[in-house]
């Protein structure tokens, strides 16, 4: 009997042994290791919800002008929200070109009457028609159209839309399907809306000077601090890899942290900045379309950390080249009591090609307005002359003039914004004038 | 099952239990086998099989196989920083007297008629020097014995290394040292020196300071499976090197001029000629390759 009780004991264990095997077998022994190689884009990080499309290419500012006057609207003021109604000016503005559109060329003269008695939406970046569209949510049109960044509804004929840009003579004119709401509002009042007070620019004759344009008249900005942004280098690393068992460590001598699998690297900067880059696969999958790319992105920026508050995409460019090659490059900017914030540095720049995002670079900050004020000490008018010698060419054309803040991104921890008048000459170049002290500063990315 | 005599049939208890525990036993012995496996490569390294495989995709990328492959261990990532320069005792080491100073690419260098010496930032020491060897000199034995004298004008392998290899190359001799770490070489720095037909010699050295293991110990993919998806990228391979003439299992990491970092477990592949092909012993994917002088 004791034979038969420890061979029963003797069977027990084996069984048990057995199944504990199978099931270390089942579940994997030193799997981890033994992987390949984290996949591109592999993500595990809590994925939050990103900017939509038409919020990150919401309007930078809108102009009103009737013949009493004219007023400034920016982001988060009610009026701005009332005209683009969470982005149904833009879909309103999609329908009508998926009916009919008309390019037409505008001289001097149209272009004055145009910006006469109108609802002027400038927009944040300058992309062809066709751009506008797709990011819209529209499906394109044949061609790509002229490169515009301004909307002009006229109030004398509110179903009638332009698209152009400041300094270029084609446009395109399209036919709203209804009178969007707020415009409706506005033709049936003859008193302007509420909002920041704007004047005509005016400089003296021999200055080369758009028509139309308009400054806001207004004494002071509020003051915004600026913060760098505190980054856990551990934390990010853990966002961007899934294995952190093949991850290697590089601790660079100013204090930032390179972390890589050789398929990916990611640079944690002591400022808060972030790079990351991967590498080019071999196959070619195509590039997707130029909306898709943005929404990948952002997609990607919500995975990995956040996307900057305030952020608007200001600028877009293709990348040519081999099929691996080819993508797109993006700049985001980001804004703070509605006004952009420029500097050295931008808030987001990133590729993206036919596998995703392929470079990122962010440059996250803390924005804190403050309830004391700035005073704008130099006028608009001062700043244009300040800048027309900078850019050694008295004749070049002023195109636009408006407010933001400026960050020179000194290494402080802590530092109060400028505020800047941007005087944009046609051609493209812009000049950041010191409202204050009428410093010149250098605009660099957004 | 046993006849009870009464026509109806009993269970033997006894033998079955028997039966059971010697399929149990069986069974058992089949998975730890494969446990043990999984825990040393999911084929184990050195199988016929996989060497075969291994072989087979060598021969389709015209290469062939020379040499036993180890196995693989458990490996942790190693934490190491620059070992500096005494710069000043370097000078009185190469130069009898005080050389000219020229500009290097991020770095120092010094010369003294055909003599050269520079520090680059990140801490590479590279020295050309006229070793005074007519042709007819230039034996296996001699240029090792070379090599070590000027080891030893050096200051040796600090914290203790070995002869990696010594080959002969189209252009003269290579000898690569190695520093050991807790008897793991540390490739990607030691001294490597070069002697040319015309009896010049190049020196290079770099010096890992190591300051211990970081992570938990893994085991690493077997010197096979690792080959085989080096193997992926054929262009990561030295062009011209046909034979692997020795593959071991170290670390590797560039020099950087960095505060610290991190070495990557690796398989070194040393091909005939000299070559050496770095492969990722974790990943598989080639880290860097280093050209015998031709």
């Amino acid at each position: 009997m004791r034979v038969e009780k420890a061979k029963t004991v003797a069977l027990v264990i084996l069984v048990t042994s057995s199944l504990l095997m199978s099931g270390w077998l089942w579940l994997g022994v030193g799997g981890a290791a033994l992987a390949p190689p984290t996949p591109l884009g592999a993500e595990r990080a809590t994925r939050l919800e990103g900017p939509s499309l038409r919020e990150l290419t919401a309007p930078e500012r809108m102009i009103i002008r009737r013949a009493g006057g004219a007023v400034y609207a920016y982001p988060g003021s009610t009026v701005y929200e009332r005209i683009w109604e969470d982005g149904r000016l833009a879909a309103l503005v999609v329908a009508a070109s998926e009916e009919r559109i008309q390019r037409q060329e505008l001289d001097p003269d149209e272009l004055q009457r145009l910006r006469e008695e109108t609802v002027e939406i400038v927009l944040p970046v300058r992309l062809s028609w066709s751009s506008w569209l797709l990011l819209w949510g529209g499906s394109g049109i044949r061609g790509v159209g002229p490169a515009v960044d301004r909307l002009s509804i006229a109030l004398q004929d509110p179903t009638r839309v332009v698209a152009w840009a400041a300094g270029e003579r084609e446009v395109v004119t399209m036919r709203l399907p209804v009178v969007p709401d707020y415009v409706a509002r506005l033709l049936g009042d003859a008193e302007l809306p509420a909002g920041l007070p704007a004047r005509p620019l005016q400089v003296s004759s021999e200055v080369s000077l758009l028509s139309g344009i308009y400054v806001p008249d207004i004494p002071s900005v509020p003051r915004v601090i600026c913060r760098t942004a505190r980054v856990d280098p551990e934390e990010m690393a853990a966002s961007f890899f899934v294995d952190r068992s093949l991850v290697r460590r590089i601790v660079e001598k100013d204090g930032a942290v390179i972390y890589t699998d050789g398929q990916q690297g990611l640079r944690v900067y002591p400022s808060g900045m972030l790079e990351y880059c991967a590498a080019l696969p071999q196959a070619d999958p195509g590039l997707p379309q130029l909306g898709a790319a943005l929404r990948q992105l952002c997609d990607f920026a919500s995975t990995h950390g956040r996307c900057p508050p305030g952020c608007f995409l200001a600028q877009v460019s293709i990348m040519g080249g081999l099929p691996a090659h080819q993508g797109y490059s993006f700049v985001f900017g980001m804004r703070c009591a509605g006004l952009p914030v420029l500097g050295p540095r931008a808030a987001l720049e990133a590729t993206v090609g036919p596998y995703g995002v392929r470079t990122y670079v962010r440059y996250l900050r803390e924005l804190e307005v403050h309830q004391s004020r700035l005073p704008l000490i130099l006028a608009a008018e001062e700043a244009v002359h300040l800048a027309l010698e900078v850019t050694e060419n008295p004749h070049a054309q002023v195109v636009d003039v408006y407010l933001a803040y400026y960050d020179p991104s000194a290494p402080t921890w802590e530092r109060q914004l400028r505020v800047v008048w941007v005087v944009a000459f046609a051609g493209g170049r812009t000049v950041l004038v010191d409202a204050r002290d009428g410093t010149i500063w250098d605009g660099g990315p957004r | 099952m046993a006849d009870r005599g009464d026509g109806g049939l009993h269970m033997d208890w006894a033998r079955a239990k028997t039966v059971l525990m010697v399929a149990f036993l069986a069974l058992n012995l089949f998975l730890g086998h494969q446990i043990l496996q999984e825990r040393t490569g999911r084929i184990a390294s050195g199988s016929r099989e996989e060497v075969e495989l291994l072989r087979e995709a060598l021969a389709q990328a015209e290469l062939v196989l020379g040499c036993r492959l180890p196995k693989p261990r458990q490996m942790s990532l190693l934490q190491v920083r620059t070992l500096p320069w005494d710069e000043a005792a370097l000078l009185q080491t190469f130069f009898p007297s005080p050389p000219e100073v020229c500009r290097g690419d991020g770095g120092r260098k010094y010369r003294l008629g055909d003599e050269e010496l520079s520090l680059s930032g990140e801490g590479t020491l590279r020295v050309t020097l006229s070793a005074g060897l007519a042709p007819d000199d230039l034996g296996g034995h001699q240029v090792r014995a070379l090599a070590a004298r000027y080891l030893e004008r050096l200051g040796g392998i600090p914290g203790g290394g070995r002869l990696d290899f010594i080959a002969a190359c189209p252009g003269g001799w290579v000898v690569q040292y190695v520093q050991v770490y807790q008897g793991w070489p540390l490739f990607g720095g030691g001294l490597r020196m070069v002697v040319g037909t015309g009896a010049s010699v190049e020196l290079e050295c770099y010096w890992f300071e190591p300051l211990g293991f970081v992570g938990r110990p893994q085991m690493v993919l077997g010197a096979s499976q690792a080959l085989l998806r080096a193997l992926q990228d054929p262009q990561a391979w030295p062009p011209g090197s046909r034979v692997i003439a020795d593959v071991s299992l170290g670390y590797y990491s560039h020099p950087y001029d960095a505060a610290h970092w991190e070495a990557v477990p690796v398989w070194q592949v040393r091909m005939g000629s000299g070559d050496l092909l770095w492969v990722n012993a974790l990943t598989g994917m080639v880290e860097g390759v280093r050209p015998a002088p031709r």
